[in-house]
């Protein structure tokens, strides 16, 4: 009768039997000492890519540095993405009538709203379009920033011979209108569109810029593009720096951190959202700009910056006034795994679930992936309080008892458990709600690697596991290409993930590695 | 005359009309006053049809067999239309758990939510939620779609899944149709704003001054001519990409045409029933995602999980309407939820609960004690919607005859109520036994206003009925054979 949860034929279950070793899978390799056999790596190649679209947000922040436009229409206008956990998974850019559309829609209303701004359109057209020869000047610049290169005098004639039409009704701001929308649903403003095997100078500069700040490039690097100074790995490395320190690069590195770390949107109150973001970004901060510190301090940093309300949610320190650092002290919390945003995953049935809070912990810190159940195995309802077992402790561990069930969930679950004593919310707590006998204790364990207890344990012993480099290093990749890896890509992350290990684990720095390592400037097609 | 296409494109009057597809379009026309077109109409709701206690034969299932028959709580909705209505119930989907743990033929994996829709809407089995064949509104608008724009028109009213990111038409794909690179979804339009574009753009609107007709035909002329222009990149571009890269660019480019085609379309003239729509507006606010309040529980204030549904279905219903009135679609989906629906009722059916929750009572908001009955009123929110549809279809006479008369229409739900292998519960919304389907219309000699018991069959069977009633001589829909007994 106990077996109801995940039950019958263990022939099936492949899954997790016999997965138990360590965790890692590609990491064992990544630690290996590198020099015992020299020569023996295969070299780094260039990832392979496909045709990829722009995500609503890169279309945003592109028509706000091509338009000024930034009101986030693609956001209302363009089909939603799933996270996966990010937001540019090309598998899943598929064509569609929808999609084409509110392409359409957004060109329109973006040049609509651009054209009929009398008081910006002039700096945007650069001359007065009734003028001769202003159209002609107007498409061969914005063009280029639009389409990411430079325009040949044939597309230009091609662009402004839309404007007869327009021109029947006498408004050359209209044909100006007309221009922009044109080119804001050509295809090369649209898809990232490559050469086959290296890049050219323009192609580089696209990467950089939605590598490093997730839109279009800025002049200056199309002017560097045109001047051929963006060739040798230096000066793309020059140029990722300076990309990296405006604004959008930093806002960039908060967005990746975000889907990663999974608070894109949280569940709570409106005032504990943002909360639990400026807590979660602050701290994201800290380490990869302000301090430039070793990456792993976001995961043991001793202190978080808190609100007055959030100070309270959490049981710390109210800050005298408005927001401030505060230190955990011995509260059990550490780094980012203490922060409600990150707390809030892996919740089902308005109460955290240890099977997926520890499934969580590793596809997202470790880059492990469970597999999903077999098809006569439900994995999506709670442990029904079952045979007198009340505490939620006691249910689970049916799973452990079952052989067949046992195989996956001693992976997932002793990790959960290790952080029960945080609810939802990652509010603190010693007993379950509605069943003050069933004390938690917050004891977990991670197979292979040994017990923790709570986030603060855990966080120390994933800095032990040597996992977190790799890891990291994996989901920047993975975000950089829109998939997930392949074999093919061990030897690039595994030459990232050195640098990054040997020069004191600075997260800017391990994207300027990617930059500058020749294979930025390459591209593979996917066979 | 060898005109290119582009040339037809830019030249001034009777743009268009030499492209083929538009003669066939206006031929079939012609044609449909001697001969009415036939036409599908499958709806979808993202929900079971009872909750985790309570009865269904109390709030769902008709005590009458045959004519005349009884609606209850779930159904009352329907009355209006319940003479064109008939309702077939104690459907089922196989499980895993009864074939030895390997999924049957049409039959679903154990865990319930996702699993069902494959099998629901293809008659094939699937192990962990993927299509592998075409639904079957893309099978009616093959079988008898003409030339009509819309191959099929496929829309739903949830504007959000509501969960996590809450972004904008994010939710279930419930349509596939077979692509040149095999198996391709096919996304719902879910803006009911894109929608009015999409459908009634090139229309004439009534009592339009000569200025406005000037307007609204040089903007679809501009339109007409970026369309073109970006459509005339296609050789250009792909002659620089590699095979994978082509293929994709090529999937963006036939869409692009096909924009073109449509927006270059002759619209259909505006006599009779066939009008031009209202614009809608701006679409209603997207409601952010759900949200808890500090004792950890959802908080269904108005805006957390709803987008103005009602007036998005009420929209959707006229526009949908319209669009087979005026021959502009023979093949429709209308889903209005998306499975597992987090859509917020509170709005829709004074309930504090979103849709799923309705039948599972939990989140400390339990509206009503037995879920089922709670349920039964959801239901009914999409049963109202749906008959206002089909009372729109009846009233639409072309000849001596309805719109519904010549339609085959199938509103099929996500789940049924009773045994969940999952958790061995008796009474369950995690089940997909006594499932039902609710079919109008007498296309194909289709019986209305029956309720048909049909214990043990599949709701693929249904389906199937439909599409024979169409003139498919299939006999079988995936692994699903047979048609649903007595129901033509």
């Amino acid at each position: 009768m106990s077996l109801r949860v995940c039950f019958v034929l263990p022939l099936l279950l492949s899954g997790c039997v016999g997965e138990l070793s360590p965790l890692g899978g590609s990491s064992s390799s990544d630690r290996a000492p590198r020099d015992v056999t020299p020569g023996a790596q295969p070299e780094p190649i260039a990832a392979a890519l496909e045709l990829r679209r722009l995500t609503r947000v890169e279309l945003d922040d592109s028509l706000a540095r091509l338009v000024g436009d930034t009101s986030h229409r693609a956001l209302t206008v363009m089909p939603g993405e799933a996270l996966e956990p990010f937001d540019n998974s090309y598998a899943a850019q598929l064509a569609s009538a929808v999609w084409i559309e509110a392409s359409e829609r957004l060109a329109t209303e973006t040049a609509a709203a651009a054209m009929s701004n009398t008081a910006t359109r002039g700096a945007l057209v650069g001359c007065i379009p009734s003028e001769p020869g202003c159209l002609e000047s107007f498409t061969r610049t914005f063009g280029r920033r639009v389409l990411r290169r430079p325009l040949t005098e044939a597309e230009i004639v091609e662009f402004t011979n839309l404007t007869p039409v327009v021109l029947e009704r006498g408004d050359h701001w209209l044909a100006a209108e007309v221009v922009t929308r044109r080119l804001l649903q050509d295809p090369e403003f649209l898809f990232r569109v490559e050469s086959p095997s290296a890049l050219n100078q323009f192609e580089i500069a696209s990467r950089l810029s939605f590598f490093l700040q997730g839109a279009t490039p800025p002049d200056w690097l199309l002017d560097l593009a045109a001047a051929g100074e963006l060739s040798s790995d230096e000066q793309r490395r020059a140029a990722g720096r300076r990309l990296l320190d405006e604004p959008r690069g930093r806002a960039h590195v908060l967005a990746f951190h975000a889907m990663w770390l999974g608070y894109t949107s949280l569940p709570h109150s409106v005032e504990l959202n943002a909360a639990m973001t400026a807590e979660t970004n602050a701290l994201v901060n800290k380490v990869v700009f302000d301090d430039r510190a070793d990456y792993r301090t976001l995961f043991t940093s001793d202190a978080t910056f808190v609100n007055g309300t959030l100070a309270a949610h959490y049981g710390l320190n109210v800050p005298v006034a408005g927001s401030a650092w505060v230190p955990y002290g011995m509260s059990g919390r550490k780094g980012v795994l203490s922060h409600g945003a990150l707390l809030s995953n892996g919740v089902k049935q308005n109460d955290t679930s240890p099977t997926l809070r520890g499934k969580w912990v590793r596809n997202r810190l470790f880059c492990e992936e469970i597999p999903e159940p077999p098809p006569n195995v439900v994995a999506d309802v709670p442990p029904p309080a079952m045979g007198g077992l009340v505490c939620k402790k006691d249910r689970y561990q049916v799973h452990d008892s079952v052989q067949s069930c046992a195989g996956c969930h001693l992976q997932m679950d002793p990790i959960g458990f290790g952080l029960e004593q945080f609810d939802r919310a990652g509010r603190f707590r010693s007993a379950e709600a509605d069943h003050p006998e069933c004390l938690i204790t917050g004891d977990g364990s991670l197979t292979g690697f040994g017990a923790f207890r709570g986030p603060a344990g855990l966080a120390d012993l994933m800095v032990n596991t040597g996992n977190v480099e790799s890891c990291v290093v994996k989901q920047v990749f993975r975000y950089s290409v829109g998939r997930r890896e392949s074999g093919e890509d061990a030897a690039l992350l595994r030459v990232i993930t050195d640098g990054f290990n040997e020069k004191g684990r600075k997260f800017d720095e391990l994207l300027l590695d990617f930059v500058s390592h020749p294979t930025f400037a390459q591209r593979r097609e996917v066979l | 005359m060898t005109l290119s296409r582009r040339a037809m494109l830019r030249g001034v009057a009777g743009i268009g009309i030499a492209l083929p597809w538009l003669e066939a379009m206006v031929g079939n026309r012609a044609r449909a006053q001697s001969a009415p077109p036939l036409r599908y109409l499958l709806g979808f709701g993202g929900m079971s049809l009872g909750g985790y206690d309570g009865n269904i034969a109390q709030t769902f299932v008709p005590t009458t067999v045959g004519a005349n028959y009884d609606l209850k709580a779930a159904l009352s909705a329907l009355m209006p239309v319940r003479d064109q209505v008939s309702v077939i119930t104690g459907l089922r989907i196989p499980t895993a758990a009864e074939n030895n743990g390997s999924v049957p033929a049409g039959g679903r994996p154990v865990a319930f939510h996702g699993n069902q829709l494959a099998p629901l809407l293809t008659g094939r089995r699937t192990q962990d939620g993927d299509f592998d064949a075409p639904t079957t509104d893309h099978l009616a608008a093959a079988l008898i779609g003409g030339n009509t724009p819309f191959k099929p028109l496929v829309v739903r009213v949830q504007a959000s899944h509501y969960v996590g990111s809450a972004a904008a038409g994010t939710g279930d794909v419930i349509s596939y149709k077979q692509g040149t690179n095999g198996l391709q979804s096919v996304p719902a339009r879910y803006s009911p704003q894109q929608l009015f574009q999409a459908l009634f753009a090139n229309f004439n609107g009534s009592g339009l001054t000569a200025a406005q007709v000037a307007e609204q035909e040089w903007l679809l002329r501009t339109r007409r001519s970026v369309l073109d222009s970006v459509a005339s990149r296609a050789s250009r571009l792909k002659d620089q990409l590699g095979t994978r890269d082509r293929q994709r660019l090529d999937a963006h480019f036939t869409e692009v045409r096909e924009l073109e085609q449509r927006v270059a379309s002759v619209p259909p003239p505006m006599v009779g029933l066939c009008q031009k729509p209202s614009d809608p507006g701006p679409d209603p606010a997207l409601g952010s995602g759900q949200n808890t309040n500090s004792e950890g529980n959802i908080t269904y204030s108005q805006n957390l999980g709803y987008s103005g549904e009602e007036q998005r279905a009420s929209v959707m219903v006229e526009f949908v309407a319209m669009a087979m009135i005026c021959d502009l679609t023979r093949s429709t989906l209308f889903q209005f939820t998306n499975s597992q629906s987090f859509l917020n009722m509170y709005s829709l059916t004074q309930q504090r609960s979103d849709l799923h929750e309705l039948s599972h009572g939990s989140h400390g908001n339990a509206t009503e004690s037995d879920t089922t009955v709670a349920l039964a009123k959801g239901i009914n929110w999409h049963m109202k919607h749906w008959a206002t549809l089909l009372g729109r279809l009846r009233d639409a006479r072309e000849g001596d005859t309805s719109i519904l008369d010549n339609t085959a229409s199938v509103f099929t739900f996500e789940g049924g109520h009773g045994f969940d292998p999952a958790d061995g519960r008796q009474i369950s919304a995690h089940s997909t036994e006594n499932m039902a389907a609710i079919v109008a219309g007498g296309a194909g000699g289709l019986k209305r206003g029956l309720h048909l018991r049909a214990p043990g069959m599949h709701p693929a069977n249904v389906l199937l009925t439909a599409l024979r009633a169409l003139g498919s001589t299939q006999t079988s829909l995936g692994e699903v054979s047979g048609e649903i007994p007595g129901l033509r």
